[in-house]
């Protein structure tokens, strides 16, 4: 979250707050700092066995120098925790002061970097006040990041149908795997004021769209599992190049590991950060031996899957490349 | 050598589907706005700090900011999927119309479904069954009483009234005389099935009922005696040695596990047998041959 220097009335009296006296007023910068959780900050769910990497950063700027009191808690279901560097960065209990000095710049640096979390909500905070006096004041900058570990239980996606409804293997036993498919991952939805929120009992909606080219072209709708409708958008399409994989190969529990695991390592990775979720393209060109994919990760957590779009064309030019943009 | 291009659609949206899922969380995200965690919350901040009030979850109405951060977002994955589109575009051996239509008019169709239902529970929760499947996929098959080959598990399988073979399949209990099924043979044959006859039933073991014994123990000494496998796992016995030293008689417990037996009294010991419902060694504590009463 950044810290942006927005009033300056507010700005001198955060000087104030922060025993700073200036004669003249200072050049207005802009100070930050920042928490985040696999690169997301706000918010981010993080799917069992996927890893926690939570990491921090300051950039002082003209507050560089000043004594301040760094803070660095979380607050977990098991109860308050502070990130004691005397004790080699452990978290130990309790609400401490992290670190007591002058403010500096601290580049991206790892505090937590786990797996196998109890499910649960942890929120982390990283911040700075202006009082050295191990005390949190009331006029601390705070970051926060709330990480949600829920507890959903992982389909086996190694040679089984086990991620799959009973529809869904219907489909497959009567027609085999999809030629293409686009499988997206939900957790949070509007609720009644409009604000986000993750699914109760944070549940995973699990959107899929399986596309066959057999004497029509259809495409299949699946919600969570359930059957929806099936749409014919037209005649076969000759030379569409069937995709290998399967929508029971994939599950929200994988990240990008397990994709290289499965796919292989992808053509390139593309990256995005948007609303403070960091997003990764990993792009699979189309290639003689398999087709296009694209999966989504966000937060590092699989959310889509599009698998299957490429035609075999003895034509040219050949142009395949998703990577150029 | 074949030459792989990626489908068009009309407006190089191909990639649009994923682009809206994605652009559904991060748009809420970005409608909310920061959140400050509880702890955070707990600090009492002064009211002139704008910039912590700015992070204030009781704020609920989303700043211009943040509107047009979900704004830019949309753009953004949207050229992102416009990326890829782009490349499609750029195939200009791909025939206009057709194909690319058709996948085109499917990803609308797929859209259009996402964009209009799936940011709000309200209008859209989460269906409980599937409709209908289409005509040339087989329903799913459940485990019924009419369906036990579709149980894959001992309890669904005796839920539905069937019975659990050791080859963890299911089947009915209407079935004949088998190996997996010795209680249904009648004749004292077995019925062909790998069992032996004692006491009206055919049983998996060979070694129930009367037996007569001889051998030694393992001092040497002759040791002779009757004994009468029951089948709830109990026997009796009688021991007649030449010295006399245990002549008497008792009661205990066996176990058959493959060719290992054990037993609890008497000729008590692990040992194992070899034979059949004729006539059988057994080899424990001390060495012994069992044969029938004539």
């Amino acid at each position: 979250m950044k810290l942006k220097i927005i009033f300056h009335h507010a700005f001198l009296a955060l000087l104030f707050i922060m025993g700073i006296t200036f004669i003249n007023s200072p050049a207005l910068g802009e100070a930050s700092l920042s928490i985040t959780a696999n690169n997301g900050t706000n918010r981010v769910l993080v799917m069992p066995g996927i890893p926690v990497h939570v990491v921090i950063e300051l950039k002082p700027e003209s507050y560089s120098g000043v004594n301040a009191d760094w803070w660095l808690l979380a607050e977990t279901q098991m109860g308050t925790f502070h990130y004691d560097i005397k004790h080699d960065g452990n978290w130990t209990p309790g609400q401490s002061v992290t670190y007591r000095g002058p403010l500096g710049n601290l580049p991206p640096y790892t505090v937590l970097n786990t797996t196998g979390l109890p499910a649960g909500t942890y929120n982390l905070s990283f911040g700075v006040d202006g009082e050295m006096n191990g005390m949190l004041d009331s006029n601390a900058y705070l970051d926060t990041v709330e990480i949600t570990i829920p507890e959903y239980t992982c389909p086996d996606t190694t040679n089984t149908l086990d991620a799959l409804s009973e529809s869904q293997k219907a489909f497959i036993a009567s027609r085999g795997n999809p030629d293409m498919f686009i499988l997206g991952f939900i957790s949070e939805e509007l609720d009644e004021s409009n604000r986000a929120t993750y699914f109760e009992n944070n549940d995973v909606r699990r959107i899929e769209y399986w596309i066959y080219n057999r004497d029509q072209l259809t495409i299949a709708t699946f919600d969570s599992g359930h059957f929806i409708k099936e749409t014919t958008v037209g005649d076969s399409i000759d030379d569409l190049q069937a995709t290998q994989f399967s929508p029971s190969q994939l599950s929200t529990c994988m990240g990008q590991a397990d994709i290289v695991k499965l796919l292989g390592e992808p053509s390139c990775i593309q990256k995005e950060t948007l609303a403070g979720r960091s997003y990764d393209y990993l792009r699979y060109n189309p290639s003689v031996t398999q087709p296009a994919s694209t999966v989504v990760l966000e937060n590092g957590a699989l959310i889509t899957v599009l698998s299957g779009y490429s035609l075999d064309l003895d034509s040219s030019p050949a142009d395949g490349n998703m990577c150029t943009d | 050598m074949s030459n792989f291009i990626i489908l068009k659609n009309q407006r190089g949206a191909l990639l649009l589907i994923f682009v809206v899922i994605t652009a559904l969380g991060g748009t809420i995200v970005a409608v909310l706005g920061p959140q400050l965690a509880p702890l955070a919350e707990r600090v009492q901040r002064p009211t002139n700090q704008a910039i912590l009030a700015a992070g204030d979850t009781s704020i609920t109405q989303p700043t211009n900011e943040e509107i047009q951060e979900a704004k830019d977002l949309v753009v953004t994955v949207g050229q992102l999927g416009l990326a890829t589109g782009g490349i499609i575009n750029s195939i200009a051996s791909v025939p206009s119309g057709g194909v690319k239509d058709l996948i085109g008019t499917g990803i609308a169709t797929m859209t259009d479904h996402v964009q209009s239902d799936m940011v709000s529970r309200g209008s859209n929760p989460v269906p409980t069954t599937s409709n209908p499947l289409p005509p040339d996929v087989q329903a799913p098959v459940t485990c019924s009483s009419s369906s036990l080959s579709s149980c894959t598990s001992r309890s669904s399988c005796s839920n539905a009234g069937g019975d659990w073979n050791s080859n963890n399949t299911c089947s009915s209990s209407l079935v004949a005389c088998d190996n997996d099924h010795l209680y249904l043979c009648v004749s004292n044959t077995c019925g062909g099935a790998d069992g032996y006859w004692y006491d009206n039933a055919c049983n998996e073991n060979y070694i129930l009922g009367a037996w007569n014994y001889t051998g030694v123990r393992p001092d040497g000494v002759e040791r002779g005696g009757t004994m009468n496998f029951s089948s709830g796992n109990t026997f009796s016995y009688t021991i007649f040695d030449a010295d006399g030293q245990s002549n008497g008689n008792g009661s205990g417990l066996w176990a058959l596990t493959g060719e290992t037996l054990s037993l609890s009294a008497g000729l008590a010991g692990i040992g194992t047998i070899s034979g059949d419902q004729t006539s059988f060694t057994y080899d424990g504590h001390g060495t012994f041959r069992f044969t029938r009463p004539k």
